[in-house]
């Protein structure tokens, strides 16, 4: 069957979409699943079997985008981490109309932060912590600026965690609505968390980037803030600008907007108390 | 998902751009993914730019088409300095290479170049340089791609032609041709058509005489075995005669196609464009009496196979005999290339190659 996912920006067909992810789409996605079928779609992810044996035996699925198929196939367990890597490659491969930085986004007050960072250092965990909080989270994975406007937009969509994360979060928030836990994929255990209703997605707008904080989890650690130049933080917003070679003229202009109406810091933390009080300062 | 396009109409909107004016949203959402899937995104955005019917685009539509052109427009600044670069490295080594296909439309500001992506830069220098040339890419940090042993066989043996290139650092890749179709064809072009009338661009960078890149670009058409994404080549071909046609007379390309002995490609070509973009250039170039003409056979297999190999693949488009006729040109794409004696060994290697990777996975040959 067809599922169509709409994250606001974006509008995703999924074909021959399994029955047995439905639930987990539906809890992730609440009234976004199938919201206004007559809209024109962006993306269409299309679900294959490898093969008429591998149905039966070791059952194996490939996901398309058109023609192309960016991944290898999988087992069918681990389908739901990969549709949520397909709609971030469709994003990054094919969206130059926004600056795309690899970067969790949180929200308060009308006002952004954003967490650029490495896989695994922490920025999924920290955004779904506060978004399980009294935080909106614009994405988890990038921060989508507009070229035009300089300010970041929400997506519609749940948090990934990994490994270890998964279990802090279900300790510190034992009521999250969270995916079944996706064993063994290229990076681990992934399972994804519900941070918000469409509802109160619909509620939401394009906002202004004031800080840009850099974090890392280090276990056992005090919380230590370090601030950071405009110009340090500039160059490493290109770093993590992963569509920043692309966008040319435009981009160089908006990372400057974001840079202007800045303060940089990086952090490290093993805790989200003391966290919380230095965060809302930023947005206050 | 049922197609709301049929081939027909997606031709069509390259004839008569105005039709894109009744397009619904729906048809527009197929019509991208065809297009991307085609590698024409970036084009197509400049093809109703230069018709004047941006207006008549959707927002929804408008947004893919110009975050598309966006990025070929980047790629035209980078196909720049690369050319610049690789202009540098083979400089010391005296060594001018002529830039061909995308990149020579990119230095030739040709039409077509606008909002086109390629994947390669492809230069071509003398025979004879192809040593020094290896060499002095190499010393520039440029890496020759891994081929399993049989592939670097068949490249060096039989193509003639070196491994494909690539940059690790500037993430290009680069392909080097002594000429621009495998001397296995048993075609040969006399090395003045190459090397003689070149164009110097305006920063002195060289590519192939006008005449020359529009028969390069149908040669590669016609010989070649792949057709999923050929439609572009076809487009690309009428929008370079498009641009010759403003200065010069048809009939001198007519010349060069009969004294390299591609008459009947050429005329191949034209009855394409002709029956695809409402021109009418074989009626002007009938009268002259140099003019290949072709059997019935001919037309016919043009009809029947190669019209419908040129739909782009896509599952909204394919039909049995797209996929069918996409077939006939892969063999005869190979046919062309490779006399019997080495094409049944190739088969017989390729067969027996897939098969081991069936039973020992699909990684059994790399390196």
């Amino acid at each position: 069957m067809n599922s169509i996912l709409d994250l606001g920006i974006y509008r995703f067909n999924i074909e021959h979409c399994p029955k047995f992810i439905q639930p987990s789409l539906r809890l992730l996605y609440d009234e976004s699943v199938n919201l206004h079928p007559d809209k024109p779609i962006d993306f269409h992810l299309t679900i294959k079997n490898t093969s008429f044996l591998r149905r039966f035996i070791k059952p194996q699925v490939c996901i398309y985008i058109d023609q192309q198929r960016p991944f290898h196939p999988l087992k069918k367990s681990l389908l739901l981490p990969s549709l949520e890597w397909g709609l971030n490659w469709c994003i990054a491969s094919f969206d130059f109309n926004h600056l795309l930085i690899h970067s969790s986004v949180i929200v308060k007050n009308g006002k952004a932060i954003i967490c650029p960072a490495q896989p695994g250092s922490g920025k999924s965990t920290l955004a779904t912590y506060f978004g399980l909080k009294d935080w909106r989270v614009y994405s988890d994975e990038m921060a989508i600026i507009s070229l035009n406007t300089n300010r970041v937009r929400p997506m519609h969509r749940p948090a990934s965690l990994k490994n270890k994360s998964i279990d802090v979060i279900k300790k510190l928030v034992p009521e999250a609505a969270m995916s079944p836990i996706a064993h063994g994929t290229h990076k681990g255990d992934i399972a994804h968390v519900k941070l918000m209703t469409r509802a109160q997605y619909n509620e939401l707008g394009d906002v202004e980037v004031v800080a840009v904080v850099f974090p890392k989890y280090q276990a056992n650690s005090q919380l230590n803030i370090k601030k950071i130049s405009q110009t340090d933080g500039f160059s490493r917003l290109v770093h993590h600008a992963f569509n920043y070679n692309v966008v040319g003229e435009d981009g160089f202009n908006t990372l400057k907007a974001v840079v202007d109406s800045s303060q940089f810091f990086g952090i490290s933390y093993s805790s989200y108390d003391g966290l919380s009080a230095f965060l809302d300062e930023l947005v206050r | 998902m049922t197609s709301l396009f049929t081939a027909q109409k997606f031709f069509a909107l390259f004839a008569h751009s105005e039709s894109i004016a009744g397009l619904s949203l729906k048809q527009w959402e197929q019509l991208l993914r065809i297009l991307r899937g085609a590698d024409m995104l970036g084009s197509f955005y400049y093809f109703l730019q230069r018709h004047e019917q941006l207006s008549h685009v959707p927002d929804f539509a408008l947004g893919h088409l110009l975050s598309a052109k966006r990025y070929a427009d980047r790629q035209v600044q980078q196909v720049n300095a690369e050319v610049s670069l690789l202009a540098a490295c083979l400089a010391i080594i005296d060594c001018k290479p002529v830039f061909l296909k995308g990149a020579a439309y990119v230095l030739n500001n040709s039409s077509n170049h606008f909002g086109r992506v390629m994947s390669d830069i492809d230069i071509l220098v003398p025979k004879v340089d192809l040593l020094k040339v290896e060499n002095a890419l190499k010393s520039d940090g440029w890496l020759e791609k891994k081929l399993d042993d049989y592939d670097e066989q068949y490249y060096r043996k039989w193509v003639h032609e070196l491994p494909p290139f690539t940059h690790p650092e500037r993430g290009v890749s680069l392909d080097v041709h002594h000429t621009i179709i495998p001397p296995i064809t048993g075609m040969i072009i006399p090395q003045h058509y190459l090397f003689g009338n070149k164009i110097k661009t305006e920063f002195g960078h060289l590519t192939l005489s006008a005449e020359m890149v529009i028969m390069h670009c149908i040669i590669h058409l016609f010989y070649n075995e792949d057709y999923e994404k050929s439609f572009r080549d076809i487009v690309d071909i009428h929008m370079l005669l498009l641009d010759y046609e403003s200065e010069h007379k048809l009939t001198a390309i007519n010349q060069v196609a009969n004294d390299l002995h591609f008459a009947k490609e050429w005329h191949y070509a034209l009855y394409l464009c002709d029956h695809l973009f409402n021109v009418k250039r074989i009626d002007t170039l009938s009268k002259d009496t140099r003019f290949y003409s072709l059997a019935s056979i001919n037309t016919l297999f043009i009809k029947v196979i190669i019209l419908p190999a040129l739909i782009p693949s896509h599952d909204l488009f394919d039909s049995r005999w797209n996929k069918f006729a996409r077939f006939v040109m892969f063999l005869r794409g190979h046919f062309l290339k490779m006399p019997l004696k080495i094409l049944i060994p190739h088969f017989f290697v390729k067969s027996l190659r897939a098969l081991v990777m069936l039973i020992m996975g699909p990684h059994h040959y790399e390196k």
